[in-house]
């Protein structure tokens, strides 16, 4: 999975570029997932749904079936915990984000005023051509990440990961998605970072535990996909 | 089946999308197993102390 954020200043055209960006992933046939970021009260739902009513009678978390799904959580959650929940339901392969400049993820600026050491390209969106736009994408794909925790190189001098999402982010180090950890592992809702090597064991590990389960008898025929979650608090 | 009716699971299996249902020996040994392996990491570094809630993802295809 990796993450791009198209930031800026109001009215820079944010919201028309992520869309751009957007459709040219999908049309690349990559699965995007996208966040939308305001500083202002924002509802997906509205007065008069069932849902809404729902969440007014007092539903901390409302899901709304039907055509599609969607999540109603009446909470405010950080953008580490969303990205790995994200990651944890549908693992896209791209997440799109706009807003959250002061985040340590690849971004795309749409005015100079916003450019920090995570900034790939300052573009004005309005004016973007379609082979800019090509170009663009084709550095969104070359230059952005996952999330921070997973980072790690084997380059000397790389040993924070801020640093690595830099190095990235400017092109001074080759992101290889191949290369990350197959192990996303969170404790009380923090990201928690695993090199290779620490991967590699709670995977191999985790995968003998499982081995003698009778997965068939569930449908399931091999260990592709794994989640798991534990209850350790004391009562 | 649970062998123990008053059981609670402590531990959550999905595989391929797919919930598998644990005894509580599998439960335990799944829970514990995996506690030992955290133990080892530095997670105070990350703020955490004391281990309430894991999850954990793996891609193995």
């Amino acid at each position: 999975m990796r993450i791009i954020s198209i930031v800026g200043l109001k009215n820079t055209g944010k919201t028309s570029l992520t869309g751009k960006i957007i459709k040219e992933l999908t049309n690349r046939e990559f699965k995007v997932a996208s966040i939308k970021h305001s500083h202002h009260q924002m509802e997906m739902d509205h007065e008069g749904t069932d849902t809404y009513k729902q969440m007014e009678a007092g539903s901390d978390f409302v899901v709304g079936i039907g055509g599609r799904t969607y999540f109603n959580i009446n909470e405010r959650m950080d953008l580490e915990r969303i990205l790995f929940l994200i990651k944890l339901m549908e693992n896209p392969d791209f997440v799109v984000i706009e807003g959250f400049k002061a985040y340590p993820y690849a971004k795309i600026a749409t005015c100079e005023e916003v450019k920090d050491e995570y900034t790939i390209k300052v573009v004005n969106s309005f004016e973007i051509t379609d082979e800019e736009l090509l170009e663009l994408v084709d550095l969104v794909e070359e230059r952005s990440y996952d999330i921070l925790e997973t980072l790690f190189v084997n380059e000397c001098g790389y040993n924070d990961a801020s640093l690595i999402g830099q190095a990235f982010a400017q092109g001074k180090l080759d992101y290889n998605p191949e290369t990350q950890a197959e192990v996303n592992l969170a404790i009380d809702g923090v990201n928690i970072g695993l090199n290779r090597f620490v991967s590699d064991y709670l995977k191999q590990t985790i995968l003998g535990v499982l081995a003698p389960l009778k997965i068939k008898e569930y449908g399931v025929e091999n260990f592709d996909d794994i989640d798991i979650t534990i209850k350790n608090k004391k009562e | 089946m649970s062998d123990d009716k008053d059981f609670e699971n402590k531990v959550n299996l999905v595989i391929n999308g797919n919930d598998i249902e644990l005894n509580k020996f599998t439960d335990d040994i799944i829970k514990e197993t995996i506690l030992g392996l955290l133990k080892a990491i530095k997670t105070s570094e990350y703020g955490v102390d004391e281990v309430k809630n894991v999850e954990i993802s793996i891609d193995n295809e």
